[in-house]
């Protein structure tokens, strides 16, 4: 069989922006103002694909800032030195600083200047204490959208999945990228690119899109790039399990959220779980995203030990609270839900009604701990720049920020990284001669990308949906939630015989790339697959608990030892892992051993 | 349940046809995108269906798809076991680009 790889087209743009969602506009509406060419390549549709569109948004920035942009409410004292203190805390110490410095000096501008579109557009915006704006996840996407089009220099392929970078040298000058509706192939020259395709998710279980495949990650390393962190990956507890249909949805997590009835949260054994977690914890998880972190920790205890629901979670019971409390509840809830979306059952675009259902009924939800984002990503400096020439990175497709714990706003960070992003991208492209089409690395990558399929596809016999589900059941085996040293050796030893011996065997029955669903899916997971490798590798290094990277057999968090990133970089197909020492020049950690997660919490908040 | 699925690839096939499939749905409802993953991986894989950008919640309405002669979400509609048969097709038949993908939704 052989592909059909005769449309094809060459593209050159100054500046070509993978990725379709928040941190991708930001940086190419930027790249436009500073007079760039600007060619944005998105698996989706602008403003409709990625994670920002869909998540929770909350824009949150410090109180000081917040409240000179004319929030009177906002909460001053969480001054812009808090929140710096906050994050790095939380981050356990291996954020960048000086990427925390810029999140926390540039945060406030680049969301008033997001915000104000939202208001332009009429849309519903609410401020929410400490320092926090809250639109719909639609609003977002209609202001990612409304951001590129009042800038059409501009350009954009949508439905169009970027494949890998193209190289001249060390120097990082196009990509390669798939018209996946056309089957067109579009080979596009750029003197720099910008990578803003969002994380990297391999699990069974998200509350999020089908795109977190880690595609930016997967062609940064390919092409020699270097990744960070990928031990960490943010988990969400209070996500439905069941009905099928609210599979994902992060709606009970509101309830906790916002601080409203709390039922209780059974295990198998009927006992209710937050009575097990120590009042001054529970307490530090008020009113602040460490909720995440903490209950990450008290939940897995019960779910990897048997203690868990039929379907792998826990059970949010109301049946111990008065209806009439829960009704007051519900109402405040249903208020919110219609200035933010029109409709009191409509949660994201979610019918949440089944949920009061059961209340109803007296029967509880059943609730899990989801993946939610990854920490982990490409290697930056605070210019968003990577280890190689010509290749920047800016969001969740980046590391560094947010450390071990994601603590503050993902939106916020795509805004401000994308931003920076842009400029710097352009302050180098400005600089930069055009760099020729190396015709020799454009062959070996379609060669990758194509020939081991061809070569293979008389033996090829694997279904790479059956593939699929492999994957993401050695990621929930060997990267989830309580990890240890035997299941994380095992998940790497499957996952390299995966790569090595199924993947390239995937089956494909037709050899058209006009919608391709077989090739797509490879695509994810060859993608995924590699991500998930240097990830489990990045866990099996780590012997201590730090951040969202709980091991059951190093409960410590060891600042004695532990205090570096884990890099990762590929030679000859090999994963390598190295160190790493943050920046610590603002904030100086203590070099101590903590008994568990709660221990450094109590220490470091309390 | 015995599920009908549009079949029809423009650049092989002269009319578009029916695939049927038998597929046991034990207990639990699941949803169209989760019956199409399983006849996917369980019986027949060349069956193209959306594999890119699509939210999963509802939101982006990516995965419109009709039911029996109705548009739903894949992502959002279940189906039961008390369900005997299901007809699945595209949700604009002139636009496909292969089986039950329609461009630009």
């Amino acid at each position: 069989m052989d592909f059909v790889l005769d449309k094809k087209s060459l593209l050159k743009t100054d500046i070509l922006v993978i990725g379709g969602s928040g941190a991708a506009s930001s940086a190419a509406v930027t790249a436009a103002r500073e007079g760039m060419s600007v060619l944005m390549v998105c698996k989706g549709k602008v403003g409709r694909s990625g994670n920002a569109p869909i998540s929770i948004s909350n824009f949150s920035i410090d109180g000081e800032t917040a409240y000179t942009l004319g929030e009177k409410r906002a909460d001053k004292s969480v001054t812009r030195d808090r929140l710096f203190e906050k994050i790095v805390k939380s981050g356990f110490y291996l954020n960048e600083q000086p990427l925390v410095h810029q999140f926390v000096e540039e945060g406030g501008e680049r969301v008033y200047e997001f915000l104000r579109i939202a208001k332009e557009l009429k849309k519903t915006v609410k401020f929410r204490p400490p320092a926090g704006w809250i639109v719909s996840n639609s609003t977002t996407g209609a202001v990612v959208r409304e951001s590129v089009r009042r800038n059409p220099s501009v350009e954009i392929l949508e439905d169009t999945v970027a494949l890998d970078l193209l190289k001249a040298g060390d120097r990082v000058n196009g990509a390669i990228a798939l018209n996946v509706f056309t089957g067109e192939l579009y080979i596009v020259r750029a003197k720099a690119v910008i990578v803003a395709s969002g994380g990297f998710q391999p699990y069974s279980f998200k509350c999020t899109s089908i795109d977190s495949s880690g595609d930016g990650l997967g062609m940064a390393l390919r092409a020699g790039a270097k990744l960070a962190d990928m031990e960490f990956q943010l988990f969400l507890p209070g996500v439905c399990l069941h009905p099928p249909q609210l599979k994902g949805s992060i709606y009970p997590f509101v309830w906790f959220a916002a601080n409203l009835a709390e039922p209780k949260v059974k295990n198998s054994l009927g006992e209710n779980i937050i009575e097990k977690i120590p009042p001054e914890i529970l307490e530090l998880g008020h009113n602040s995203r460490l909720w995440k972190l903490i209950h990450l920790f008290y939940w897995s205890d019960e779910i990897c030990n048997d203690r868990g629901s039929n379907l792998g979670g826990l059970l949010m019971d109301f049946s111990g609270i008065a209806w009439l409390q829960y009704m007051k509840s519900l109402v405040k809830v249903n208020m919110l839900l219609k200035l933010l979306y029109k409709n009191r059952w409509r949660f994201r675009s979610e019918n949440i009604r089944p949920l009061h259902e059961l209340v109803k009924q007296g029967k509880p939800w059943e609730v899990g701990i989801s993946s939610e984002y990854c920490m982990g990503g490409i290697l930056i400096n605070e210019s968003m720049k990577t280890t190689l020439e010509g290749l920047y990175a800016c969001g969740e497709a980046s590391s560094g920020l947010y450390g071990a714990f994601r603590v503050e706003s993902g939106l916020t960070e795509m805004l401000v990284q994308g931003h920076r992003a842009g400029v710097e991208a352009s302050r180098y492209a400005k600089e930069a001669s055009e760099a020729p089409l190396d015709s020799e690395y454009l062959s070996y990558v379609k060669s990758e990308l194509f020939g081991k399929l061809l070569s293979n596809s008389k033996n090829s016999s694997e279904n790479v949906y059956i593939l699929k589900e492999k994957i993401s059941k050695v990621a929930d085996s060997g990267l989830g939630l309580l990890r240890s040293e035997d299941a994380i050796n095992s998940s790497l030893k499957s996952i390299r015989e995966m790569r090595k011996d199924e993947l390239p065997l995937v089956a494909l029955h037709t050899n058209s790339l006009k919608y391709n669903s077989e090739f797509l899916v490879y695509l994810q997971q060859r993608n995924i697959s590699l991500c998930l490798e240097a990830a489990l590798m990045s866990a099996l290094h780590r012997k201590e608990s730090r951040g969202t990277h709980l091991r059951r057999d190093f409960p410590q968090v060891d600042n004695a030892n532990f205090l570096y990133r884990n890099v990762v970089s590929l030679s000859e197909n090999e994963i390598h892992i190295s160190r790493k020492v943050p920046d610590f020049s603002v904030l100086d950690p203590p070099r101590n051993k903590y008994k568990d997660i709660p221990h450094y919490l109590r220490k470091e908040f309390l | 349940m015995i599920v009908k699925v549009f079949r029809y690839d423009p650049e092989t096939d002269e009319i578009p046809y029916y695939d049927n499939y038998e597929v046991r749905i034990t207990g639990e409802a699941i949803t169209v995108k989760a019956l199409l993953e399983k006849i996917a991986r369980d019986f027949d894989p060349s069956l193209t269906f959306l594999q890119h950008s699509t939210c999963n919640h509802s939101s982006c309405k990516r995965c419109s798809i009709r039911i029996d002669g109705k548009p739903v979400l894949a992502c959002a509609t279940v189906l039961g076991e008390e369900k005997r048969q299901v007809q699945i097709d595209p949700v604009n038949p002139e636009g496909v680009v292969r089986d039950l993908v329609v461009r630009n939704i």
